[in-house]
């Protein structure tokens, strides 16, 4: 199969649906395009994770692509929540979820921090170019009240800590499943710490972005040697048990 | 004479009341006729003479005879073993003592008429088949499918992956187009195949990609009018054991108490379902014990063992015992000393029962090498160990390709007979297959570490295995 082309046609199909085209100027886009998925193997691991009538909250949309197979997989009597703080990116998701009939996905314009404020995106997270300085509402966690939560998402660099922060009573009343994408070298630490103070044990997991079996069947990897540095959380009493993989 | 010889060999004949029937046919061994006796005796114009000749007669007629016997039984004594062609077979009918005195017969000549038996020297010299005769043959029922797809799915899962999936497609095609077809005597066992084929192409799959593809198969399943059949529960039962093996926590906690409700259901009269059901139970509690921790594996893990015993009692298939034997040597791992010795004693008699079949020999012998791995471990001294490690090595390398659990106990044998590249080598096939639990990384770093201190060792093999290592340990 050849790769996909954003040129001729307003729509890239990818692996759990369809995803409006969109400049390919991020690794998530461009994995969109070539390959037809993004980050599939964090999809492997979490698919074995929620189930039929789960609730999921995942914090930075990257397109609802992940949205799209979560809606499948929680079904009509589950819930997926996205929080998208950039403006742009909001509504290419809100676009994606619609077009997909995902009746069962519920998007929130907002940061999830420790408090509810607002703040200029540059100041929440790196970020450059075309609306950094752009103006995001921050929310808590908790302020969201949902009625159940299974799996609590973060694919938002530098927003673990501060977003754990201000979902204590959620945490505690729910006690769901945490995958998160650790920021770097300098904050993973205190990351892995904030998520462990809560009582969760914490596991690693390194995926590749390229994945030989993707959807577009396209050989050529884009990402050579690129792994994402992600950690699962579960609560200590639970009944999960991830022995295969590192414990942090 | 030969008169005489065969009156004797009436004598000697079988006097069972089965074997000799009760007709006065055996005239030698009766009394005198009463009409007979009587005549003798009460005749009174009987001269003395011919008294006491017939009393001089008989006294050298009954020594002569007597006499005459016991030569007779010395020298069948001796030559019995060597005489096949004169007397039956020892499977053959036996002879009742009728037959040879019966009046007319003993007038008879007799007739040397030889009979082929099974004491016959064979003409050509045959070697016989080694015995083992440390292991009890059992009755080998084996559960195992043999049929076209299943050798399909077998074959499908050796080949490149894109191979595999076009032949797994082709497969899946036909035993759907022959199950669209069927009649409704034909349809469970096609219903069963057509679930395993289609499970072999799921778990190619990845993600939510094999979720939806699942969830899909049970459905297509549980509306087809054939599920409820025995041979379609037990292929739901392994769909569901499937499912729950690729996903987590209370996920495959569920999928397994589906899989408990079919075994229910599988459970019947019939021995072969019960066994098949207990098989099934087992392979949910070895499941269940992978969810949880400490003394609740272990709970579960008995509870395996129990159940896989219990299905070993009812058919002893090969299968089954090789199951018996890999929980028994699970649970070793996991008890005390002295507990894990009696535990791998069971695990060895079965692992050796199952050795029997050649379908299961690798494994079987992949198991014994395992089993013996930990009962060295346990031992206080190494006397005598090595060379049953090493041979059992060698036998499991001949064996010929091997799983990679087969290869990660290789891989320990090498290891500790001193073979460290080699060792490093099986746990870089393991991990290039996808294999990456923590013994298998942890024997990997001993043996780079060990290859490492061999003096002239290949310094840039050593490298490699490191650097792929390395890799192995950080992608977790």
């Amino acid at each position: 199969m050849s790769p996909l082309t954003s040129t001729t046609s307003p729509f890239w199909p990818t692996r759990y649906g369809i995803a409006a085209a969109v400049a390919a100027d991020d690794p998530v886009t461009r994995s969109l395009q070539l390959y037809g998925e993004w980050a599939e193997h964090e999809t492997i691991l979490l698919s074995g994770l929620i189930e039929e009538g789960h609730t999921v909250l995942e914090f930075g949309g990257d397109f609802a692509a992940h949205a799209l197979w979560m809606s499948h997989v929680v079904g009509p009597n589950g819930e997926v929540h996205i929080a998208e703080p950039r403006r742009i990116r909001f509504q290419q998701a809100c676009a994606n979820v619609a077009i997909n009939g995902l009746d069962n996905v519920f998007t929130h314009p907002v940061w999830l921090g420790r408090g509810k404020s607002s703040a200029a995106l540059n100041t929440m997270t790196r970020t450059d170019g075309a609306g950094a300085d752009e103006k995001i509402r921050i929310v808590t966690v908790d302020s969201l009240r949902l009625d159940a939560l299974h799996l609590l998402k973060v694919n938002q660099p530098h927003a673990l800590a501060d977003m754990l922060a201000g979902a204590t009573e959620t945490l505690r009343t729910h006690r769901p499943l945490i995958y998160a994408r650790l920021s770097g070298l300098d904050t993973a630490q205190a990351e892995v710490d904030a998520i462990k103070a809560l009582g969760y044990r914490a596991w690693s997991h390194v995926p590749y972005l390229f994945n030989n079996d993707n959807h577009a069947g396209v050989e050529t990897n884009i990402f050579p040697g690129m792994v994402q540095q992600n950690v699962i959380a579960a609560p200590a009493d639970s009944r999960f048990e991830f022995a295969e993989r590192l414990e942090l | 004479m030969r008169d005489v010889s065969r009156m004797l060999d009436a004598m000697e004949a079988d006097t069972t009341p089965a074997a000799t029937p009760p007709v006065s046919t055996a005239a030698p061994l009766l009394p005198p006729h009463p009409e007979t006796a009587i005549a003798a005796n009460d005749d009174p114009s009987m001269p003395l003479l011919a008294i006491l000749a017939i009393a001089v007669a008989g006294g050298l007629v009954v020594p002569a005879l007597a006499t005459l016997a016991w030569r007779r039984r010395k020298r069948l004594s001796i030559s019995r073993p060597n005489a096949p062609s004169d007397r039956p077979a020892a499977t053959d009918p036996l002879p009742t003592s009728a037959s040879v005195t019966h009046r007319d017969q003993v007038t008879l000549p007799p007739a040397w008429v030889y009979r082929g038996s099974s004491f016959d020297t064979p003409p050509i010299q045959v070697a016989d088949d080694p015995v083992n005769l440390l292991v009890a043959p059992v009755a080998m029922a084996p559960l195992a499918r043999t049929d076209h797809w299943d050798t399909c799915v077998r074959q499908a899962r050796a080949l490149p992956r894109q191979d595999a999936d076009a032949r797994l497609a082709h497969a899946e095609n036909e035993v759907r187009a022959t199950l669209d077809d069927a009649d409704d005597r034909a349809r469970p066992a096609l219903l069963a195949q057509w679930t395993r084929v289609r499970l072999a192409r799921i778990e190619r799959f990845s993600g939510a990609t094999r979720l939806f593809a699942m969830r899909e198969l049970v459905a297509a399943i549980e509306g087809d009018p054939a599920a409820a059949d025995p041979v379609a529960i037990d292929a739901r039962i392994e769909a569901q054991l499937a499912w729950a093996s690729w996903v987590r926590g209370d996920a495959a906690a569920s999928r397994l108490a589906e899989a408990e409700r079919l075994c229910a259901m599988l459970r019947g009269d019939d021995a072969r379902c019960t066994a098949l059901a207990l098989r099934r139970e087992g392979q949910i509690f070895l499941q269940r014990a992978e969810l949880v921790r400490g003394r609740q594996a272990l709970a579960d893990m008995e509870r395996a063992q129990a159940c896989f015993d219990k299905a070993h009692a009812l058919l002893p298939d090969a299968e089954t015992a090789l199951l018996v034997a890999r929980t028994a040597l699970h649970r070793a791992r996991s008890l005390s000393p002295a507990d894990a010795a009696d535990a791998c004693a069971h695990a060895l008699i079965h692992a050796f029962l199952a050795e029997q079949e050649t379908g299961c020999r690798a494994e079987a012998l992949a198991c014994r090498l395992d089993i013996q791995l930990v009962y060295a471990a346990l031992a206080v001294d190494d006397h005598g160990h090595a060379g049953v490690t090493a041979s059992l090595g060698r036998d499991l390398e001949a064996a010929g390709p091997l799983a990679p659990t087969a290869r990660l106990a290789l891989a320990e044998a090498c290891l500790r007979e001193g073979d460290p590249a080699k060792a490093a080598g099986l746990c870089e096939s393991i991990w290039n297959d996808g294999g990456a639990q923590p013994r298998l990384l942890n024997l990997w770093r001993d043996a780079c570490h060990r290859w490492s201190g061999i003096e002239g060792h290949d310094r840039a093999a050593l490298a490699r295995s490191l650097r792929l290592l390395a890799i192995a340990r950080s992608t977790l």
